[in-house]
Protein backbone atom coordinates (compact mmCIF):
# COMPACT_ATOMS: atom_id res chain seq x y z
CA UNK A 1 0.00 0.00 0.00
CA UNK A 2 2.69 2.49 1.05
CA UNK A 3 4.79 1.39 -1.91
CA UNK A 4 1.93 2.06 -4.34
CA UNK A 5 1.44 5.57 -2.83
CA UNK A 6 5.04 6.59 -3.43
CA UNK A 7 5.32 9.55 -5.80
CA UNK A 8 1.58 10.30 -5.80
CA UNK A 9 2.22 13.96 -4.88
CA UNK A 10 4.58 14.29 -7.80
CA UNK A 11 1.91 12.91 -10.19
CA UNK A 12 -0.61 15.48 -8.95
CA UNK A 13 1.96 18.24 -9.28
CA UNK A 14 2.80 17.05 -12.80
CA UNK A 15 -0.86 17.09 -13.78
CA UNK A 16 -1.27 20.63 -12.38
CA UNK A 17 1.87 21.73 -14.26
CA UNK A 18 0.54 20.12 -17.44
CA UNK A 19 -2.84 21.88 -17.11
CA UNK A 20 -1.13 25.22 -16.42
CA UNK A 21 1.18 24.73 -19.41
CA UNK A 22 -1.82 23.88 -21.59
CA UNK A 23 -3.67 27.01 -20.45
CA UNK A 24 -0.59 29.15 -21.06
CA UNK A 25 -0.25 27.67 -24.54
CA UNK A 26 -3.93 28.36 -25.33
CA UNK A 27 -3.50 31.94 -24.11
CA UNK A 28 -0.44 32.28 -26.34
CA UNK A 29 -2.30 30.97 -29.41
CA UNK A 30 -5.24 33.27 -28.68
CA UNK A 31 -3.04 36.35 -28.23
CA UNK A 32 -1.09 35.50 -31.40
CA UNK A 33 -4.35 35.26 -33.33
CA UNK A 34 -5.50 38.58 -31.87
CA UNK A 35 -2.18 40.17 -32.78
CA UNK A 36 -2.42 38.84 -36.34
CA UNK A 37 -5.97 40.17 -36.74
CA UNK A 38 -4.94 43.52 -35.27
CA UNK A 39 -2.01 43.78 -37.69
CA UNK A 40 -4.20 42.94 -40.66
CA UNK A 41 -6.73 45.54 -39.53
CA UNK A 42 -4.04 48.18 -39.33
CA UNK A 43 -2.63 47.10 -42.70
CA UNK A 44 -6.06 47.29 -44.36
CA UNK A 45 -6.57 50.77 -42.91
CA UNK A 46 -3.15 51.90 -44.13
CA UNK A 47 -3.88 50.50 -47.60
CA UNK A 48 -7.24 52.27 -47.73
CA UNK A 49 -5.68 55.61 -46.72
CA UNK A 50 -2.88 55.19 -49.23
CA UNK A 51 -5.31 54.17 -51.96
CA UNK A 52 -7.78 56.97 -51.23
CA UNK A 53 -5.02 59.59 -51.21
CA UNK A 54 -3.68 58.53 -54.61
CA UNK A 55 -7.18 58.21 -56.00
CA UNK A 56 -8.16 61.72 -54.88
CA UNK A 57 -5.05 63.10 -56.54
CA UNK A 58 -5.53 61.22 -59.83
CA UNK A 59 -9.33 61.50 -60.12
CA UNK A 60 -9.23 65.11 -61.28
CA UNK A 61 -6.42 64.65 -63.81
CA UNK A 62 -6.79 63.89 -67.51
CA UNK A 63 -4.83 60.67 -67.79
CA UNK A 64 -3.74 58.94 -70.98
CA UNK A 65 -4.49 55.26 -71.48
CA UNK A 66 -2.08 52.94 -69.65
CA UNK A 67 -0.91 51.42 -66.37
CA UNK A 68 1.50 52.92 -63.82
CA UNK A 69 3.00 52.07 -60.50
CA UNK A 70 2.31 55.05 -58.27
CA UNK A 71 4.05 53.88 -55.12
CA UNK A 72 6.12 51.04 -53.77
CA UNK A 73 7.29 50.89 -50.19
CA UNK A 74 6.93 49.34 -46.77
CA UNK A 75 4.51 50.12 -43.98
CA UNK A 76 4.86 49.51 -40.26
CA UNK A 77 4.35 47.35 -38.25
CA UNK A 78 5.94 44.31 -39.83
CA UNK A 79 7.63 46.17 -42.71
CA UNK A 80 4.90 44.97 -45.05
CA UNK A 81 5.66 45.57 -48.70
CA UNK A 82 2.87 47.50 -50.46
CA UNK A 83 2.39 48.72 -54.02
CA UNK A 84 -0.12 51.18 -55.47
CA UNK A 85 -0.97 50.78 -59.15
CA UNK A 86 -3.09 52.95 -61.39
CA UNK A 87 -4.89 51.98 -64.58
CA UNK A 88 -6.55 54.33 -67.04
CA UNK A 89 -8.61 52.88 -69.87
CA UNK A 90 -10.69 54.49 -72.65
CA UNK A 91 -13.63 53.24 -74.68
CA UNK A 92 -13.12 52.64 -78.40
CA UNK A 93 -14.49 56.10 -79.27
CA UNK A 94 -12.33 57.74 -76.59
CA UNK A 95 -15.34 59.27 -74.83
CA UNK A 96 -15.49 57.16 -71.69
CA UNK A 97 -12.62 56.86 -69.24
CA UNK A 98 -12.24 54.25 -66.52
CA UNK A 99 -9.77 54.95 -63.74
CA UNK A 100 -8.73 52.29 -61.26
CA UNK A 101 -6.34 52.75 -58.35
CA UNK A 102 -5.38 49.52 -56.59
CA UNK A 103 -3.25 49.10 -53.46
CA UNK A 104 -1.88 45.71 -52.61
CA UNK A 105 -0.04 44.20 -49.63
CA UNK A 106 2.32 41.91 -51.55
CA UNK A 107 2.71 39.22 -48.88
CA UNK A 108 -0.98 38.84 -48.14
CA UNK A 109 -2.60 39.50 -51.52
CA UNK A 110 -2.37 35.89 -52.73
CA UNK A 111 -3.81 34.37 -49.57
CA UNK A 112 -7.41 33.26 -49.74
CA UNK A 113 -9.84 34.89 -47.36
CA UNK A 114 -7.73 38.02 -47.13
CA UNK A 115 -9.80 40.48 -49.10
CA UNK A 116 -8.47 43.43 -47.08
CA UNK A 117 -4.99 42.96 -48.55
CA UNK A 118 -6.17 44.52 -51.80
CA UNK A 119 -7.97 47.88 -51.76
CA UNK A 120 -9.45 49.30 -54.95
CA UNK A 121 -11.19 52.49 -56.01
CA UNK A 122 -12.60 53.18 -59.47
CA UNK A 123 -14.28 56.00 -61.31
CA UNK A 124 -16.02 56.37 -64.68
CA UNK A 125 -15.99 59.63 -66.57
CA UNK A 126 -17.91 60.37 -69.72
CA UNK A 127 -17.28 63.10 -72.26
CA UNK A 128 -19.65 63.83 -75.10
CA UNK A 129 -19.00 64.21 -78.82
CA UNK A 130 -18.11 67.75 -79.88
CA UNK A 131 -20.85 67.80 -82.52
CA UNK A 132 -23.46 66.99 -79.89
CA UNK A 133 -22.05 69.59 -77.49
CA UNK A 134 -22.49 72.28 -80.12
CA UNK A 135 -26.08 71.19 -80.75
CA UNK A 136 -26.89 71.31 -77.04
CA UNK A 137 -26.18 75.04 -76.91
CA UNK A 138 -29.08 75.88 -79.26
CA UNK A 139 -31.29 72.87 -79.82
CA UNK A 140 -33.38 70.47 -77.76
CA UNK A 141 -34.54 68.01 -80.39
CA UNK A 142 -32.23 66.50 -82.96
CA UNK A 143 -32.98 63.54 -85.20
CA UNK A 144 -32.83 62.27 -88.77
CA UNK A 145 -36.64 62.09 -88.96
CA UNK A 146 -39.35 63.81 -86.94
CA UNK A 147 -43.12 63.45 -86.68
CA UNK A 148 -45.56 65.86 -85.01
CA UNK A 149 -43.35 68.91 -85.27
CA UNK A 150 -46.50 70.98 -85.57
CA UNK A 151 -46.81 70.51 -81.81
CA UNK A 152 -43.47 72.24 -81.29
CA UNK A 153 -44.09 75.88 -80.38
CA UNK A 154 -40.49 76.97 -80.96
CA UNK A 155 -39.45 75.42 -84.26
CA UNK A 156 -35.91 76.74 -83.79
CA UNK A 157 -35.36 74.11 -81.11
CA UNK A 158 -35.35 71.29 -83.66
CA UNK A 159 -32.47 70.45 -86.01
CA UNK A 160 -32.17 67.63 -88.49
CA UNK A 161 -29.08 65.66 -87.67
CA UNK A 162 -26.62 63.61 -89.69
CA UNK A 163 -25.93 59.91 -89.03
CA UNK A 164 -22.70 60.86 -87.29
CA UNK A 165 -24.50 63.24 -84.94
CA UNK A 166 -26.99 60.61 -83.82
CA UNK A 167 -24.37 57.90 -83.34
CA UNK A 168 -24.40 56.45 -79.85
CA UNK A 169 -21.20 56.42 -77.79
CA UNK A 170 -19.47 53.08 -77.10
CA UNK A 171 -21.64 52.40 -74.06
CA UNK A 172 -20.82 48.69 -73.87
CA UNK A 173 -17.63 49.92 -72.17
CA UNK A 174 -19.76 50.35 -69.04
CA UNK A 175 -20.35 46.60 -68.87
CA UNK A 176 -18.75 45.11 -65.76
CA UNK A 177 -17.87 48.58 -64.50
CA UNK A 178 -21.18 50.37 -63.88
CA UNK A 179 -24.00 48.93 -61.75
CA UNK A 180 -25.68 46.13 -63.68
CA UNK A 181 -28.98 45.64 -61.93
CA UNK A 182 -31.85 47.84 -60.89
CA UNK A 183 -35.58 47.22 -60.73
CA UNK A 184 -38.44 49.66 -61.26
CA UNK A 185 -39.21 49.58 -57.53
CA UNK A 186 -35.58 50.23 -56.57
CA UNK A 187 -35.50 53.19 -58.94
CA UNK A 188 -38.53 54.68 -57.18
CA UNK A 189 -37.43 53.86 -53.62
CA UNK A 190 -33.69 54.46 -53.77
CA UNK A 191 -33.28 56.58 -56.89
CA UNK A 192 -30.56 56.29 -59.50
CA UNK A 193 -27.03 55.56 -58.43
CA UNK A 194 -24.16 57.92 -59.09
CA UNK A 195 -22.12 54.88 -60.00
CA UNK A 196 -24.05 54.83 -63.33
CA UNK A 197 -26.25 51.98 -64.54
CA UNK A 198 -25.71 49.71 -67.53
CA UNK A 199 -28.42 47.11 -68.16
CA UNK A 200 -27.47 44.62 -70.81
CA UNK A 201 -31.03 43.39 -70.90
CA UNK A 202 -33.48 42.68 -73.69
CA UNK A 203 -36.39 43.63 -71.42
CA UNK A 204 -38.07 47.02 -71.52
CA UNK A 205 -37.29 49.09 -68.42
CA UNK A 206 -40.20 51.13 -67.07
CA UNK A 207 -40.02 54.03 -64.65
CA UNK A 208 -43.32 53.85 -62.77
CA UNK A 209 -45.73 56.71 -63.28
CA UNK A 210 -46.16 59.50 -60.70
CA UNK A 211 -42.71 58.96 -59.22
CA UNK A 212 -39.91 61.39 -58.35
CA UNK A 213 -36.59 59.81 -59.21
CA UNK A 214 -33.55 61.58 -57.85
CA UNK A 215 -29.90 60.92 -58.50
CA UNK A 216 -27.29 62.15 -60.95
CA UNK A 217 -26.65 59.23 -63.24
CA UNK A 218 -26.06 57.79 -66.66
CA UNK A 219 -28.75 55.18 -67.23
CA UNK A 220 -28.33 52.77 -70.14
CA UNK A 221 -30.59 49.94 -71.24
CA UNK A 222 -30.02 47.77 -74.29
CA UNK A 223 -33.78 47.48 -74.90
CA UNK A 224 -36.41 50.22 -74.77
CA UNK A 225 -37.13 52.54 -71.85
CA UNK A 226 -40.56 53.84 -70.84
CA UNK A 227 -40.94 56.82 -68.52
CA UNK A 228 -44.39 56.71 -66.92
CA UNK A 229 -46.77 59.63 -66.85
CA UNK A 230 -46.06 62.43 -64.33
CA UNK A 231 -42.55 61.20 -63.59
CA UNK A 232 -40.11 63.82 -62.41
CA UNK A 233 -36.29 63.63 -62.69
CA UNK A 234 -34.96 66.65 -60.78
CA UNK A 235 -31.23 65.82 -61.10
CA UNK A 236 -28.84 65.64 -64.00
CA UNK A 237 -29.43 62.56 -66.13
CA UNK A 238 -28.17 60.97 -69.33
CA UNK A 239 -30.41 58.18 -70.55
CA UNK A 240 -29.55 55.82 -73.39
CA UNK A 241 -31.35 53.01 -75.16
CA UNK A 242 -28.69 51.34 -77.28
CA UNK A 243 -30.98 49.14 -79.36
CA UNK A 244 -34.49 50.34 -78.60
CA UNK A 245 -36.72 53.35 -78.12
CA UNK A 246 -37.40 55.82 -75.32
CA UNK A 247 -41.03 56.68 -74.61
CA UNK A 248 -42.06 59.61 -72.43
CA UNK A 249 -45.68 59.44 -71.39
CA UNK A 250 -47.70 62.57 -70.61
CA UNK A 251 -46.52 65.26 -68.18
CA UNK A 252 -43.02 63.91 -67.68
CA UNK A 253 -40.61 66.45 -66.24
CA UNK A 254 -36.86 66.29 -66.90
CA UNK A 255 -34.94 69.14 -65.27
CA UNK A 256 -31.52 68.48 -66.81
CA UNK A 257 -31.42 65.53 -69.15
CA UNK A 258 -29.92 64.02 -72.25
CA UNK A 259 -32.08 61.35 -73.89
CA UNK A 260 -30.45 59.37 -76.66
CA UNK A 261 -32.12 56.41 -78.33
CA UNK A 262 -31.04 54.19 -81.19
CA UNK A 263 -34.62 54.07 -82.53
CA UNK A 264 -37.42 56.49 -81.71
CA UNK A 265 -37.98 58.93 -78.87
CA UNK A 266 -41.70 59.46 -78.36
CA UNK A 267 -42.79 62.44 -76.27
CA UNK A 268 -46.30 62.66 -74.81
CA UNK A 269 -48.15 65.89 -74.18
CA UNK A 270 -47.59 68.28 -71.30
CA UNK A 271 -43.95 67.29 -70.80
CA UNK A 272 -41.37 69.78 -69.56
CA UNK A 273 -37.87 69.04 -70.76
CA UNK A 274 -34.65 70.93 -70.18
CA UNK A 275 -31.76 69.41 -72.11
CA UNK A 276 -31.24 67.55 -75.36
CA UNK A 277 -32.99 64.66 -77.11
CA UNK A 278 -31.16 62.72 -79.81
CA UNK A 279 -32.58 59.84 -81.87
CA UNK A 280 -32.98 58.51 -85.37
CA UNK A 281 -36.65 59.42 -85.12
CA UNK A 282 -38.55 61.77 -82.82
CA UNK A 283 -42.32 61.68 -82.40
CA UNK A 284 -44.18 64.52 -80.67
CA UNK A 285 -47.63 63.41 -79.57
CA UNK A 286 -48.74 66.71 -78.09
CA UNK A 287 -47.61 70.09 -76.92
CA UNK A 288 -44.72 70.17 -74.48
CA UNK A 289 -42.29 72.76 -73.13
CA UNK A 290 -38.64 72.51 -74.13
CA UNK A 291 -35.53 74.47 -73.23
CA UNK A 292 -31.91 74.05 -74.29
CA UNK A 293 -29.14 73.55 -71.75
CA UNK A 294 -25.52 73.15 -72.81
CA UNK A 295 -24.56 71.93 -69.30
CA UNK A 296 -26.20 68.57 -69.87
CA UNK A 297 -23.27 67.67 -72.11
CA UNK A 298 -20.53 68.75 -69.71
CA UNK A 299 -18.16 65.94 -68.65
CA UNK A 300 -20.01 63.54 -66.35
CA UNK A 301 -18.08 61.68 -63.65
CA UNK A 302 -19.38 58.82 -61.54
CA UNK A 303 -18.80 58.49 -57.83
CA UNK A 304 -15.78 56.61 -56.55
CA UNK A 305 -16.68 52.95 -56.13
CA UNK A 306 -14.76 49.96 -54.96
CA UNK A 307 -16.20 46.88 -56.66
CA UNK B 1 15.76 39.67 20.43
CA UNK B 2 17.84 37.33 22.46
CA UNK B 3 14.69 36.34 24.36
CA UNK B 4 12.86 35.48 21.11
CA UNK B 5 15.78 33.44 19.81
CA UNK B 6 16.15 31.59 23.11
CA UNK B 7 12.39 30.84 23.10
CA UNK B 8 12.59 29.58 19.49
CA UNK B 9 15.49 27.31 20.51
CA UNK B 10 13.43 26.08 23.45
CA UNK B 11 10.45 25.32 21.17
CA UNK B 12 12.70 23.42 18.79
CA UNK B 13 14.15 21.45 21.68
CA UNK B 14 10.61 20.65 22.86
CA UNK B 15 9.66 19.45 19.39
CA UNK B 16 12.77 17.29 19.20
CA UNK B 17 12.02 15.87 22.64
CA UNK B 18 8.39 15.29 21.65
CA UNK B 19 9.49 13.57 18.48
CA UNK B 20 11.82 11.36 20.45
CA UNK B 21 9.08 10.52 22.91
CA UNK B 22 6.33 10.43 20.18
CA UNK B 23 3.91 12.28 22.50
CA UNK B 24 1.44 14.78 21.01
CA UNK B 25 3.63 15.41 18.00
CA UNK B 26 0.89 14.57 15.44
CA UNK B 27 -1.47 17.30 16.74
CA UNK B 28 1.26 19.97 16.60
CA UNK B 29 2.22 18.89 13.10
CA UNK B 30 -1.43 19.02 12.04
CA UNK B 31 -1.91 22.52 13.48
CA UNK B 32 1.24 23.75 11.76
CA UNK B 33 0.28 22.24 8.43
CA UNK B 34 -3.27 23.62 8.68
CA UNK B 35 -1.91 27.09 9.42
CA UNK B 36 0.43 26.76 6.45
CA UNK B 37 -2.41 25.53 4.26
CA UNK B 38 -4.66 28.46 5.27
CA UNK B 39 -1.85 30.90 4.56
CA UNK B 40 -1.19 29.32 1.16
CA UNK B 41 -4.91 29.25 0.32
CA UNK B 42 -5.21 32.94 1.16
CA UNK B 43 -2.23 33.73 -1.05
CA UNK B 44 -3.56 31.62 -3.93
CA UNK B 45 -7.07 33.13 -3.63
CA UNK B 46 -5.71 36.67 -3.66
CA UNK B 47 -3.48 35.85 -6.63
CA UNK B 48 -6.27 34.10 -8.50
CA UNK B 49 -8.62 37.04 -7.86
CA UNK B 50 -6.10 39.40 -9.40
CA UNK B 51 -5.56 37.07 -12.35
CA UNK B 52 -9.32 36.72 -12.94
CA UNK B 53 -9.83 40.50 -12.69
CA UNK B 54 -6.93 41.11 -15.06
CA UNK B 55 -8.22 38.48 -17.45
CA UNK B 56 -11.72 39.97 -17.45
CA UNK B 57 -10.28 43.44 -18.04
CA UNK B 58 -8.12 42.20 -20.90
CA UNK B 59 -10.99 40.25 -22.44
CA UNK B 60 -13.23 43.32 -22.26
CA UNK B 61 -10.54 45.51 -23.80
CA UNK B 62 -10.33 43.08 -26.75
CA UNK B 63 -14.11 43.11 -27.08
CA UNK B 64 -14.17 46.91 -26.86
CA UNK B 65 -11.53 47.07 -29.58
CA UNK B 66 -13.58 44.77 -31.81
CA UNK B 67 -16.78 46.72 -31.13
CA UNK B 68 -14.99 50.00 -31.90
CA UNK B 69 -13.54 48.61 -35.13
CA UNK B 70 -17.02 47.44 -36.16
CA UNK B 71 -18.41 50.94 -35.58
CA UNK B 72 -15.48 52.55 -37.40
CA UNK B 73 -15.94 50.25 -40.41
CA UNK B 74 -19.63 51.24 -40.69
CA UNK B 75 -18.75 54.93 -40.39
CA UNK B 76 -16.02 54.54 -43.01
CA UNK B 77 -18.20 52.63 -45.48
CA UNK B 78 -21.03 55.15 -45.20
CA UNK B 79 -19.10 58.40 -45.04
CA UNK B 80 -16.03 57.65 -47.16
CA UNK B 81 -17.72 55.94 -50.07
CA UNK B 82 -21.52 56.33 -49.94
CA UNK B 83 -21.96 59.94 -48.82
CA UNK B 84 -22.35 62.75 -51.34
CA UNK B 85 -23.22 65.92 -49.43
CA UNK B 86 -22.30 65.84 -45.75
CA UNK B 87 -23.61 68.27 -43.13
CA UNK B 88 -22.27 68.38 -39.58
CA UNK B 89 -24.72 69.65 -36.96
CA UNK B 90 -23.25 70.93 -33.66
CA UNK B 91 -20.35 68.46 -33.83
CA UNK B 92 -22.89 65.77 -32.85
CA UNK B 93 -24.85 64.74 -35.93
CA UNK B 94 -23.82 63.89 -39.46
CA UNK B 95 -26.54 64.19 -42.09
CA UNK B 96 -25.73 63.14 -45.63
CA UNK B 97 -27.26 62.24 -48.95
CA UNK B 98 -26.02 59.03 -50.50
CA UNK B 99 -24.87 58.08 -53.98
CA UNK B 100 -28.40 56.71 -54.41
CA UNK B 101 -30.48 59.77 -55.26
CA UNK B 102 -33.54 59.05 -53.14
CA UNK B 103 -31.65 57.88 -50.06
CA UNK B 104 -30.40 60.07 -47.23
CA UNK B 105 -29.06 59.20 -43.78
CA UNK B 106 -28.19 60.62 -40.39
CA UNK B 107 -25.70 59.44 -37.76
CA UNK B 108 -26.65 60.60 -34.29
CA UNK B 109 -25.86 59.80 -30.68
CA UNK B 110 -28.75 59.23 -28.29
CA UNK B 111 -28.83 57.80 -24.73
CA UNK B 112 -25.20 56.70 -24.98
CA UNK B 113 -25.76 54.83 -28.23
CA UNK B 114 -24.94 55.61 -31.85
CA UNK B 115 -27.69 55.23 -34.43
CA UNK B 116 -28.08 55.49 -38.20
CA UNK B 117 -31.40 56.77 -39.49
CA UNK B 118 -31.97 56.08 -43.19
CA UNK B 119 -34.70 57.67 -45.29
CA UNK B 120 -35.65 56.55 -48.78
CA UNK B 121 -38.72 56.34 -50.97
CA UNK B 122 -39.80 53.22 -49.11
CA UNK B 123 -39.78 54.90 -45.68
CA UNK B 124 -37.59 55.74 -42.71
CA UNK B 125 -35.67 53.26 -40.57
CA UNK B 126 -33.25 53.49 -37.68
CA UNK B 127 -30.52 50.98 -36.90
CA UNK B 128 -28.09 50.90 -33.98
CA UNK B 129 -24.42 51.21 -34.91
CA UNK B 130 -23.10 49.99 -31.56
CA UNK B 131 -23.15 46.89 -29.40
CA UNK B 132 -25.70 47.22 -26.57
CA UNK B 133 -23.25 45.88 -23.95
CA UNK B 134 -21.09 49.01 -24.27
CA UNK B 135 -22.11 52.66 -24.07
CA UNK B 136 -20.91 55.34 -26.49
CA UNK B 137 -19.48 58.47 -24.88
CA UNK B 138 -17.70 61.64 -26.02
CA UNK B 139 -19.07 61.25 -29.57
CA UNK B 140 -17.63 64.08 -31.62
CA UNK B 141 -17.28 65.00 -35.30
CA UNK B 142 -15.05 67.71 -36.72
CA UNK B 143 -14.52 68.94 -40.26
CA UNK B 144 -10.81 68.97 -41.11
CA UNK B 145 -11.25 70.27 -44.64
CA UNK B 146 -13.87 70.00 -47.38
CA UNK B 147 -13.14 66.30 -47.87
CA UNK B 148 -11.73 65.12 -44.54
CA UNK B 149 -13.66 64.35 -41.43
CA UNK B 150 -12.37 63.58 -37.92
CA UNK B 151 -14.58 61.29 -35.82
CA UNK B 152 -13.89 60.30 -32.22
CA UNK B 153 -15.79 58.42 -29.54
CA UNK B 154 -15.22 56.43 -26.39
CA UNK B 155 -16.67 53.02 -25.58
CA UNK B 156 -17.40 52.35 -21.91
CA UNK B 157 -17.49 48.78 -20.66
CA UNK B 158 -17.93 47.23 -17.20
CA UNK B 159 -14.25 47.20 -16.26
CA UNK B 160 -12.73 49.85 -18.51
CA UNK B 161 -13.08 52.13 -21.49
CA UNK B 162 -11.41 52.58 -24.85
CA UNK B 163 -11.04 55.70 -26.98
CA UNK B 164 -11.34 55.61 -30.77
CA UNK B 165 -10.53 58.24 -33.34
CA UNK B 166 -10.32 58.15 -37.11
CA UNK B 167 -9.74 60.46 -40.03
CA UNK B 168 -12.10 59.78 -42.91
CA UNK B 169 -11.44 60.82 -46.49
CA UNK B 170 -14.83 61.41 -48.09
CA UNK B 171 -14.17 60.29 -51.66
CA UNK B 172 -17.56 61.34 -53.03
CA UNK B 173 -18.67 64.06 -50.72
CA UNK B 174 -18.19 67.61 -49.67
CA UNK B 175 -18.39 68.43 -45.98
CA UNK B 176 -20.21 71.44 -44.59
CA UNK B 177 -20.72 72.72 -41.07
CA UNK B 178 -24.22 73.83 -40.16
Amino acid sequence: MSKSEKGSVSVVLLIICFVLALLAHLALISSRQELKEGRQRVLAKQLRHLNNSFFMKLANEELPSGKWQCFQGRVQPGKESVTVNCKSEYSSDGLINFLEVKSKADNYAGQSGNADAVQRLCRLKMNFAEAQKKMAEKYVLTSKKATGLENLEQEALYIQASTEEVTLPALSFFQGKAASSITSDEAVNEGLTRRFVYLNSSQIFTFKKNSVIRGQSIFTNKASIIIGANCHFPDRLAMYSTQGNITLEDNVRLDKALLHAYGTVTIGSGCKINGLIIANNIVLKGKSAFSADADVLAAFASCAFSN
Amino acid sequence: MQQISSRFVLCCNCLVKLKSKQQGFLLTELVCSLALAVMLAAMVTAGLGNIINGWQYLREQIQLQQAGCYMQSILEKNLSYNAVAINIKDKQEIAYTTILGNKSALFYCNKQGLYLRTASGSGVGTNPVFLPSYTVQQWQIRKVNSQQLYVSFCLQGKYGRRFFEQLLICCNGEIKNE
